[in-house]
């Protein structure tokens, strides 16, 4: 009797321990559940949220209709955080009590830094997209990948593009006016490296805080120092703020800005500047040859109006999700956020159907897609075309 | 059938309840809140978490602005304060965090004695534009002086052990803002019973009055701020452990704009109004996010758009309802419930 007792006792015992190495959280037979935390109550970035979402929409539609993950369906679960870190965490813990798998999206700046050791001790398989965050992946965390170049490394294009093209003779004096927060010190940083670099001369660099509307005397600064290349650091309204000035005073400027300048509204709130400015960015631009895939996935799985809010957000969270997925499709039946972080690492290369370059992380290097080109766009006509190749800083 | 409240000795005065009733519900109310890690999840500990932080921030504000009548927008720059120094102690000072957590109101009761002796002669909207004033110079501080602060890149803490239990945990970390929010609680209601409290209340109602009755107005009023900035800051310290990330952007002006609502919603001048309007405020997202959901989809995808506007709109709304229809607060509404109930059916 005691003997038959003790096989029950270690019958149940192994299968508890199966059933506990076997079941991964976010993962049933017919399911994988990834999560998303992306602004979209913020008044500047909600409608780059939604962009965001649109992206991992198309990709999740794509790859579901394919069969999903080796048969499982894939589940999107999104949370805002209002671009608020302590939101962020809060939103973190709510997916994960939700019972999502991996995340595709952790908020931005400083709500990816605020997740990140939630992230790091749970092991969560994350792909940092939205807004690229070094320290997430530098050192390198086991299960944190981040696509796209730095800020600083865009601006830092720009500027040498500008340079070497835009002058026409003209000695180039440079300024910034940029957000006071870790996004701006990026930006103040490929400012200084421009000036080391190329020996340019410069204005002092000028800040402003988040949501500022009126930039005259900022302007007026910058035109009483003589600057004609003026880094517009802002991420959205800011910009053409900024611009308005500039064509007030009827500055002869180049404007360089972060990826954000090619968005549509920004493009139009540009168009009364008459400026050509330029943006920088390492996903291809829509409308071009490496979007023509992603557009007509686009067309077929989101309504009308959700295909006209479109932009290089979609792009980039469409090409992480990817990412995702195909490493998620490699670990077979046994999906375990162990395997996702590995196949991610094994330097193999994933596809993105031409928005990006293929994709390649390594043990030691979680960071890719860091080449980048430069965008030229014409507020007049709102056209925007790519004047270099992806190249790396 | 109860006809009144009838105190007869200093002791049963003095103490903290009379009612044996009230002790009961109290117990009742402990022995729920430590047996609620064993049936949350992550997300309902990590909003519990927030609320008790809160509630030690807004009995910190309370004593201050609901008993002594120093209205104060400046709890942002004590919060971050007391939140960056436990920050920048553990993580750039190695210092063990049972002593980092400590300075963390130490530093901002000291730093309330700057905006403190300069606002004595003030009152009112003057005083509170001070306030905000300091909480603007903190923040700037805290941006601008990146050699010591991190600046914009924020503070990562890595070690969270105290006395043995880490603060990673989140259950241990509910159970430790539990135990703080319990020693603040007893520790102001302990004030309050004292010549110190009882000179307080006498500020806030009349100065002048108190003044001719020989209360000395200047050491009153800096010892109120030194102790509100002393919880204030200790509720600082505690969301460095609980985010393990601290950056500049969580202590926006419209962190002081709520506490102020948690405790006008809550009850000025009330511990226990405090608690419940901290609550009452953290949850008013959730609850509004959750109705939202109810709603018909075409509605409902419309206004989750606009969900902060809408947390903003609600938050303005119950301060004038409140203000309008129950100046006593969430605690009034209470205390009337209670009167009605014991004079039932004499009740009014």
């Amino acid at each position: 009797m005691k003997m038959l007792f003790r096989k029950a006792l270690l019958a149940a015992g192994v299968s508890l321990f199966a059933t506990g190495a076997m079941a991964e959280q976010g993962v049933t037979d017919t399911e994988v559940v990834f999560g998303n935390i992306v602004p979209l109550t913020h008044p500047v970035t909600a409608s780059l949220a939604y962009q965001v979402i649109y992206g991992n929409t198309v990709a999740a539609a794509e790859w579901n209709e394919k069969g999903g993950i080796n048969g499982r369906k894939i589940v999107i679960k999104d949370e805002d955080d209002a671009y608020v870190p302590a939101n962020t965490v809060q939103a973190l813990q709510k997916l994960i009590d939700e019972g999502v798998f991996a995340m595709l999206t952790t908020g931005a700046g400083a709500g990816v830094a605020a997740t990140l050791p939630i992230l790091e001790e749970q092991a969560i398989p994350t792909m940092v997209n939205f807004s690229p965050y070094e320290p997430a992946v530098n050192p390198v965390k086991p299960s944190i990948f981040m696509i796209g170049a730095s800020y600083e490394d865009l601006l830092f294009g720009e500027i040498k593009y500008i340079v070497e093209n835009k002058m026409d003779g003209k000695t180039p004096k440079i300024g910034v006016i940029r957000q006071d927060d870790d996004f701006g010190k990026q930006v103040e940083t490929a400012f200084s490296r421009a000036i080391k670099d190329f020996g340019l001369d410069y204005a002092d660099p000028l800040t402003f805080k988040r949501g500022q509307k009126d930039f005259g005397a900022e302007i007026l600064k910058m035109r009483a120092a003589g600057v004609n290349i003026l880094i517009a650091g802002g991420v959205t309204s800011e910009i053409p703020a900024m611009a308005k000035e500039a064509a007030k005073f009827k500055m002869d400027l180049q404007i360089a800005t972060v990826p954000t300048g090619q968005l549509t509204p920004i493009v139009k709130l540009m168009q009364p500047t008459g400026f050509t400015y330029f943006s920088g960015d390492y996903v291809s631009p829509l409308g071009s040859k490496g979007a023509e895939h992603f557009e007509a996935m686009a067309n077929k799985y989101l309504k009308e109006d959700e295909v006209k809010g479109l932009s290089r957000y979609s792009l980039t969270a469409y090409a992480a999700s990817l990412i995702m997925f195909q490493a998620a499709e490699a670990c077979g039946k046994d999906l375990t956020r162990a395997c996702i972080s590995e196949k991610l690492a094994s330097g193999e290369k994933f596809e993105t159907n031409g928005v990006t370059q293929p994709i390649s992380f390594s043990a030691d290097k979680h960071i890719a897609a860091t080449a980048t080109l430069v965008v030229e766009i014409d507020s007049k006509t709102g056209a925007s075309k790519a004047v270099t190749e992806l190249m790396d800083f | 059938m109860r006809t009144g409240n009838h105190i007869e000795s200093y002791p049963r005065h003095i103490s903290l309840s009379d009612n044996p009733v009230v002790w009961f519900w109290l117990v009742a109310l402990m022995a729920a809140m430590i047996v609620l890690p064993a049936f949350s999840g992550l997300f309902v500990l990590g909003l519990a978490i927030r609320i008790l932080i809160a509630a030690v921030g807004a009995i910190g504000l309370n004593l201050l602005t609901g008993s002594t009548g120093q209205i104060s927008l400046g709890q942002s720059g004590f919060l971050a304060a007391g939140c960056y120094t436990t920050g920048l102690l553990i993580a750039d000072y190695n210092w063990p965090p049972e002593l980092a957590l400590p300075m963390s109101g130490i530093v901002a009761a000291a730093l309330s004695f700057l905006v403190g002796i300069p606002s004595l002669r003030l009152k009112g909207l003057y005083l509170a534009i001070t306030t905000l004033a300091f909480s603007f110079i903190i923040t700037q501080f805290l941006l601008f002086a990146e050699p010591i602060t991190h600046g914009p890149y924020g503070v990562r803490i890595e070690d969270t052990v105290l006395f043995g239990f880490d603060l990673a945990e989140p259950t241990t970390m509910y159970y430790f803002c539990l135990g703080i929010l319990v020693l603040v609680t007893l520790g102001v209601l302990n004030i309050m019973r004292t010549r110190v409290g009882r000179a307080f209340n006498a500020i806030r109602d009349q100065d002048i009055a108190a003044r001719a009755m020989g209360i000395n107005l200047t050491t009153y009023k800096l010892t109120a701020f030194a102790a509100s900035s002393f919880i204030v800051g200790l509720a600082g310290g505690l969301m460095a452990f609980q985010f393990r990330f601290i950056n500049v952007d969580i202590f926006s002006v419209t962190l002081a704009i709520e506490a102020l609502a948690m405790i006008i919603v809550g009850g000025l001048g009330s511990v226990a109004g405090a608690i419940i309007g901290a609550a009452f405020i953290i949850l008013l997202p959730e609850f509004v996010g959750d109705a939202i959901g109810l709603l018909p989809a075409g509605i409902s995808d419309v206004l989750a758009r606009g969900a902060l506007e809408i947390k903003g709109l609600l938050i303005g709304l119950v301060i004038i309802l409140t203000l309008r229809l129950e100046p006593d607060g969430l605690i009034g509404v209470w205390r009337n419930l209670k009167r009605y109930w014991s004079r039932w059916p004499l009740s009014v």
